[in-house]
């Protein structure tokens, strides 16, 4: 079951207000600020922090969001994934468990969705959330 | 070129060292008290660890002692390849130590050897704690770890770093009195270990062996699937808390000093997406380590198996089909000649 979002521009909406979509949730994941934009692809890198016990704000990962502003085909998540494998090595020293990967787009191909449940099923990494909107 | 570490008891490697020659027992003393040969698998993981050994590889010797620390002596070359033989070389009453390879002292270090330096295992041990050894977690023998006595380990960088210890502690850990070489020959009637490999697709050490024994080789039917190698090893520790291990872990040499991983899992049956699982986990683990280059090294996933479900064939096909470093290969395998050698073939 994909989540449909409640807006016509998550790209805009995101970069806005992060908490503008029902995406993320301001108690859970405060502290968040958006770190890298490439506007041509619709992509946001977003740095997750928090507050430690001596009160300093630590980094606890990132989230890899692309807002496609058409259905998503299997070309559509070659590029996608192909951009989160840079942010993993570039950010997390090639580790998958630090970057939360979220794809929103106006429907998803059926290729698109079989691969990205058996992803999920299979790789032991953080899971590509999929969102639907418009 | 290869490198190995091979543990023998202080008792054998008096006689060992002089006559350059080293062999693995295929058996023990049970809890009650009588010798009792290991299981055929047990036997083909004997078999594994030292059917990949060729000539002249680097070979060192983890020397276990009844009172006082272990040590490592080295460095020796290998004279001949591994072979079975049953003549009795050892004074040990149940024994015979049947899969045998021959050495000599290394060319280059033969001062090394003729003091027999060594280090004691506390400063291998260092390097384990170092990440500078990365193949190995130890070379004790633990309840969770399958008891081995051959551990191939890497060429390189290992190889040099024990090879820089041996010369360090040189001065103070030789022995003063000259060791008399006086090297036994390879038996005329000799069995190549090869040829002692049976029960490929019934036993996963079996098709472990013959992969070892084939890459050692750059056998086409392999390298045509996975390319040429510089170096592989098997029961490459990945993860040391765990003490999860990669079946065989094969290195290239690529340009500009970048290399490629091959992380090789191993099915005696059918794979399903456990396993695909499994190696994608420990791909990701591997890409992780300080010794990876993330930017430039390629580190690739190779799935071996009899069969493989349809799913993650699919799966495999369209991850691959998205051009991101970490490929993965899944290749079927088909015993022949009775069990004793197998064709590979490559799916996806």
């Amino acid at each position: 079951m994909i989540k449909k979002l409640s807006t016509s521009e998550p790209y805009i909406s995101l970069c806005q207000d992060l908490y503008s979509l029902d995406i993320f949730d301001k108690a859970i994941n405060g502290l968040l600020t958006i770190i890298e934009k490439n506007k041509e692809l619709r992509i946001t890198l977003v740095e997750r922090k928090f507050v430690n016990n001596s009160g300093s704000c630590i980094n606890a990962g990132y989230f890899f969001i692309q807002c496609l502003k058409t259905i998503c085909e299997e070309e559509h998540l070659k590029v996608f994934r192909r951009f989160l494998e840079t942010t993993v090595k570039e950010k997390a020293k090639g580790n998958y468990m630090e970057v939360d990967p979220i794809l929103s787009a106006t429907g998803y191909s059926n290729n698109v969705i079989d691969f990205v449940d058996k992803y999920n099923e299979i790789q032991r990494r953080k899971p590509i959330q999929l969102f639907l909107y418009g | 070129m290869g490198s190995f570490i091979c543990s023998i008891s202080e008792r054998d490697w008096e006689i060992a060292r002089i006559k350059g020659i080293y062999g693995n027992k295929i058996g023990n003393i049970r809890n009650d008290g009588k010798y009792r040969e290991f299981s055929a698998s047990t036997k083909y993981s004997i078999i594994r660890d030292l059917v990949g050994m060729k000539k002249e590889d680097r070979v060192f010797f983890h020397v276990i002692t009844q009172a006082g620390p272990s040590r490592v002596h080295g460095m020796y070359s290998v004279r001949a390849i591994p072979f079975y033989d049953s003549t009795r070389i050892w004074d040990d009453p149940d024994e015979i130590f049947p899969y045998r390879f021959l050495f000599e002292p290394h060319p280059r270090y033969k001062y090394l050897c003729i003091q027999d330096a060594n280090i004691e295992v506390v400063d291998f041990y260092e390097l384990i704690e170092q990440r500078i050894i990365w193949s190995l977690a130890t070379l004790e023998n633990e309840r969770n770890i399958e008891a081995r006595s051959v551990r191939k380990i890497e060429h390189e960088s290992e190889t040099n770093e024990i090879l820089r210890i041996l010369h360090r502690d040189y001065r103070h850990r030789k022995v003063e009195t000259y060791v008399q070489f006086s090297p036994v020959s390879i038996p005329i009637d000799f069995m190549p270990l090869k040829n002692c490999l049976h029960d490929i697709g019934r036993y996963e050490n079996s098709i472990k062996a013959l992969l070892m024994y084939k890459i050692g080789q750059n056998d086409p039917s392999l390298s045509n699937i996975m390319g040429p190698v510089s170096d592989f090893m098997n029961e490459v520790f990945i993860a040391q808390t765990t003490r999860k291990s990669i079946d065989i872990l094969c290195i290239k040499k690529l340009a500009d000093c970048a290399r490629k991983y091959i992380i090789c899992e191993v099915k005696t049956d059918k794979c399903h997406s456990d396993s695909l699982r499994q190696v994608l986990y420990y791909m990701d683990l591997f890409r992780r380590k300080d010794l990876v280059d993330i930017h430039n090294d390629e580190i690739i996933g190779c799935l071996i198996g009899q069969r493989f479900s349809n799913d993650i064939i699919d799966f495999s096909k369209k991850r691959n089909s998205h051009g991101i470093n970490g490929s993965i290969f899944l290749a079927e395998y088909k015993p022949i000649e009775n069990g004793q050698d197998a064709e590979f073939q490559r799916i996806a």
